[in-house]
C-alpha cells in the first residue's frame, strides 16, 4: 500500500539574516506513514519533531530532501484540502466564536453552506460545546480552546490528521476523550500522526512510532517490534503455586502446570525513549 | 459524523481548486479581516472624525462667511484622510506580523490557500473596512454641510467645478527632464491647446488660473514676479484677446482670471498663449500648470468621488505596510508606512527642491567654465548637492505624487474630479498597487515559518 506520508533525506538548516547555517534541525530524516494507522512521533525537545511536522504541513520549505503528503507536495492546496492539522497551542483568533471559527475554517475548504452548517453542528456536538457556541474563545477556558482547535482540525473530515501534542493542558478526563476520538478516527479509517511527550499514550494507541533526537531518527517501526526485550522470555502460568515459582521450567511439567505463553517481555515506551536519548541513562529527578 | 456529510464534505473537497474556490477563499479571509476590525472597535473613530468635524462649527463665527465653507470641507476631508491613511498603516502593521507572532499562520496555511491568497484577502479586507469608513465619514460631512447651509443664511453654496487641463502644451524651449516649456518675450509664446472642452458647458466668462515659473536672464535665477500676457485665441476665426497678469514665481494666487466664452469654438476647441512682458524674464509651464473651469457639477458625487481618490491613497499605503510587513516586525513596517505617506505628501515640494538643485549645478558649472570660483563659503559643496539630487530622485520614481489624491486641495478652489482626473489617480495607483503588490506575494510566498 502506498504511503500517505513519506519523507525522503529531508534535512533543515535554519539560517540567519545573512544566510549563514545556524542550526542543522533535522538530518536526513526518512519516514513513511501507511494509510488508515497511528504514527507516533516522539522525541526530546529540540529534536526536530516540530520541524519535521512543520515540513510535512509546508509550514517550512526544506533545505534538502523531499516531502510528500497524499502523494503531493506539502504546499499543494489539493492535498491541504484533505488534512486536518491540530497544533501544540491552540492558534484561534480569540474575537470569534466557536461557530464563526469553524465556519471561518470550512470556507477556506470551499464547503457549501448547507455542508457547512451541518458539519459544525456535528462537531460542536461531538466536542460538547453547544452550550458556548456564541461565546468568543477569548472568554474560554483553556480546555475549551482545546477542544474548538481539535474541531477545526476535522473540519473538513481528512484523510490525515497532524496533531501536535493533543492533550496539552487537558485534564484526565478531557484527556481520555481525546484518545478515544484519536482511536475513533482510526476506526473510521483516517491516518494519524500524532507527536506527543506522553509516552504512555503514545505506546497504548499507535500502531508505529518514530523516536527523533538530534534531527536523526533514531527508531522507527511497529511499536511492539521496538519495545520487545529479545534477551527476556516471560511464562506465563495456570494454577502455579508459590512454591513451585521457584522451580519454574525444571518442575512446570512434574507440578501439572499448564503452559499458556512463552514470551518476550516488554519495555515500557519510557524505558526505550529514554534508553534512545539518554543513552540508558535515567534523568536526575 | 453522518455518512451524507461526509460524502458532501468529499464533493467539496473534489472542487476545492478553481477560480471559484480561490474567490470563496479571498472573500473568507477579506470578512474575517473586516469583522476583527469591527470587533476591535475600530470603527470608534468614526465618532472621533464626526466629533472634529461638528467641533468646526465653534470657529465659524471667527471666519468669513466665505471662508466658512472652506473651514467645515478642509477640516473634514483633512482629518478624514489623515486618519483613513494612519488607520491603514497601523491596522496594516499589526495584521499580518500578529499572525506570524500569535502563529494563527499555522492553522492558515495548512488549510487549502494559498499565502498569496491570504496576503491579498487580507489587504481586501483593508480596503473595504476603510470603503466603508470613507462612506460614512462622507455621508456625514456632506449632512453637516446641509445642516449648517441650512441653519447659516452666510454659508456659502457648496460648489464643484470641472477644471480642464489643456490637451497640448508647445513652446519654443523645452527644459530637459520635465514636460514643461519654455519662451522668452522674443520668442513665440507658451501655447496651451483645447481640443476638447465641452463646448455646452462654457460660461459667458470662463474662469482660468496659471501658475508659472518666473526666472531671470541671462543667469536664469528667481524672480519673484514679473507680468505676462495671457492671449486666448478662437481656433477657426482667430478672434483674439489679450490680458496682462501679474504673477508670483510658481504660485496660484492671484493669476486667477478670466477668458471670453465666446472664443471657444462649438467643437470645444480654445488656444491660449502665454509671453512675458519684461524681456529679461524667462517663463516656464507645463499642462498642469493651466487650466479653465466650466459650469459647476453635482457636488454631492464630486465629494464622494474625492472619498475614492482618499481611498486610492489609502490602499497604496495600506499596501505598502502590508507588503513589508511580510518580512520586518510591526513597528518597522509602520514606521515606512508613515515614511511612503509623508514623502507621496511632499512630493511637489521635493520635486521643487530638485529643479532648485539642478539650478544650483548649473550654477557651478558655469562658474567653472567662466573661471569664477567654485563656490562662495555660503554655499553646499557640488558632490553632496549631486548624491542629494540622485537620491531624491530614486525615492521621487518610487514614491508616488499624493497631490493627484489631495481632494482637500481641490476643495479649496472649489474644483471637481473630473474623469481624467480619476483615471490619472487610478493610473498612478495601479501601477504602483502593481509593483507593491506583487513585492508582498513573492515575500510571502517564499517566506517559511520557522517559530
Amino acid at each position: 500500500m502506498d504511503p500517505v506520508i513519506e519523507a525522503k533525506g529531508l534535512t533543515k538548516v535554519y539560517k540567519d539574516f545573512w544566510g549563514r547555517p545556524r542550526l542543522k534541525a533535522l538530518d536526513g530524516l526518512s519516514l513513511e506513514v501507511h494509510p488508515g494507522e497511528i504514527f507516533g512521533f516522539i522525541g526530546p525537545n529540540g529534536s526536530g519533531k516540530t520541524t519535521t511536522m512543520k515540513l510535512l504541513l509546508g509550514l517550512l520549505f526544506p533545505s534538502s530532501g523531499t516531502a510528500r503528503v497524499l502523494g503531493r507536495a506539502p504546499t499543494d492546496v489539493a492535498a491541504k484540502a484533505r488534512i486536518g492539522f491540530l497544533p501544540e497551542e491552540s492558534y484561534l483568533y480569540r474575537f470569534l466564536n466557536a461557530d464563526e471559527t469553524l465556519d471561518f475554517y470550512a470556507r477556506l475548504f470551499h464547503i457549501d453552506r448547507a455542508t457547512r452548517r451541518k458539519r459544525i453542528d456535528e462537531l460542536i456536538a461531538r466536542f460538547g460545546m453547544e452550550h458556548a457556541r456564541k461565546r468568543q474563545i477569548r472568554e474560554y477556558s483553556k480546555g475549551m480552546v482545546r477542544r474548538i482547535s481539535f474541531a477545526q482540525a476535522l473540519v473538513n473530515d481528512p484523510e490525515i490528521v497532524f496533531l501536535d501534542e493533543p492533550t496539552s493542558g487537558l485534564d484526565p478526563i478531557s484527556s481520555r476523550d481525546m484518545k478515544d476520538l484519536i482511536l475513533e478516527l482510526k476506526a473510521r479509517g483516517k491516518t494519524v500522526f500524532l507527536s506527543s511527550h506522553l509516552l504512555a499514550d503514545v505506546q497504548a494507541i499507535c500502531d508505529r512510532i518514530g523516536i527523533i533526537h538530534e534531527g536523526r531518527l533514531k527508531e522507527y517501526g511497529p511499536v511492539r517490534d521496538i519495545l520487545v526485550r529479545r534477551d527476556h522470555v516471560a511464562l506465563t502460568f495456570r494454577n502455579l503455586s508459590d512454591e513451585a515459582k521457584r522451580k519454574v521450567l525444571d518442575l512446570a511439567a512434574k507440578e501439572g502446570a499448564q503452559l499458556v505463553s512463552a514470551d518476550n517481555t516488554l519495555e515500557t515506551l519510557e524505558d526505550v525513549f529514554l534508553r534512545t536519548v539518554q543513552g540508558g541513562k535515567r534523568p536526575p529527578t | 459524523m453522518s455518512p451524507a456529510s461526509g460524502f458532501a464534505l468529499k464533493q467539496s473537497a473534489a472542487h476545492a481548486s478553481g477560480p471559484a474556490a480561490t474567490l470563496g477563499r479571498l472573500w473568507a479571509v477579506a470578512a474575517l479581516t473586516f469583522l476583527e476590525a469591527v470587533r476591535r472597535k475600530v470603527f470608534l473613530i468614526v465618532l472621533i472624525v464626526g466629533a472634529a468635524i461638528v467641533s468646526s462649527a465653534a470657529f465659524l463665527p471667527a471666519v468669513d462667511p466665505q471662508g466658512r465653507l472652506r473651514l467645515v470641507e478642509i477640516w473634514s476631508v483633512r482629518t478624514v484622510t489623515i486618519f483613513c491613511s494612519l488607520g491603514a498603516i497601523f491596522l496594516a502593521g499589526f495584521s499580518l506580523p500578529g499572525d506570524f507572532e500569535h502563529r494563527r499562520i499555522y492553522t492558515l496555511v495548512t488549510k487549502p490557500i494559498h499565502k498569496a491568497t491570504f496576503f491579498i484577502g487580507k489587504f481586501l479586507g483593508f480596503v473595504l473596512l476603510m470603503a466603508v469608513f470613507l462612506v460614512i465619514m462622507g455621508t456625514i460631512t456632506l449632512a453637516y454641510l446641509k445642516f449648517i447651509g441650512a441653519v447659516s443664511k452666510d454659508f456659502p453654496e457648496t460648489r464643484a467645478y470641472p477644471r480642464q487641463a489643456p490637451d497640448v502644451v508647445s513652446g519654443p524651449i523645452a527644459p530637459q527632464g520635465t514636460d514643461k516649456k519654455g519662451t522668452r518675450s522674443d520668442q513665440a509664446g507658451i501655447e496651451f491647446r483645447y481640443d476638447r472642452l465641452p463646448a455646452g458647458r462654457i460660461p459667458d466668462r470662463v474662469p482660468a488660473r496659471a501658475r508659472l515659473e518666473l526666472l531671470r536672464l541671462p543667469n536664469l535665477e528667481f524672480r519673484l514676479e514679473a507680468d505676462a500676457w495671457i492671449v486666448a485665441i478662437h481656433p477657426e476665426t482667430r478672434e483674439e484677446d489679450a490680458q496682462l497678469i501679474h504673477f508670483q514665481t510658481n504660485r496660484w494666487t492671484q493669476a486667477e482670471f478670466e477668458i471670453p466664452g465666446r472664443l471657444v469654438s462649438a467643437d470645444g476647441r480654445l488656444w491660449i498663449k502665454i509671453l512675458p512682458e519684461d524681456p529679461d524674464v524667462l517663463i516656464i509651464a507645463g499642462p498642469g500648470d493651466f487650466s479653465v473651469r466650466t459650469d459647476p457639477v453635482n457636488f454631492e458625487l464630486n465629494f464622494m468621488k474625492g472619498m475614492f481618490l482618499v481611498l486610492l491613497q489609502s490602499s497604496m499605503v495600506l499596501l505598502a505596510t502590508l507588503s513589508a510587513s511580510t518580512f520586518v516586525s510591526a513597528p518597522v513596517s509602520i514606521l515606512l508606512g508613515i515614511c511612503l505617506f509623508l514623502t507621496g505628501s511632499a512630493w511637489s515640494f521635493v520635486t521643487e527642491s530638485l529643479e532648485d538643485v539642478d539650478r544650483r549645478l548649473q550654477d557651478v558649472e558655469r562658474r567653472e567654465r567662466e573661471g569664477v570660483p567654485e563656490h562662495g563659503p555660503e554655499d553646499i559643496p557640488p558632490w553632496l548637492l549631486r548624491i542629494s539630487g540622485a537620491m531624491s530622485r530614486v525615492v521621487l520614481k518610487a514614491v508616488p505624487d499624493f497631490e493627484a489624491f489631495n481632494f482637500g486641495e481641490w476643495l479649496l478652489t472649489d474644483t471637481a474630479v473630473s474623469t481624467r482626473d480619476l483615471g490619472r489617480a487610478l493610473v498612478s495607483f495601479a501601477t504602483r498597487a502593481a509593483i507593491l503588490l506583487l513585492v508582498g506575494l513573492v515575500l510571502i510566498s517564499f517566506r517559511d515559518f520557522s517559530t
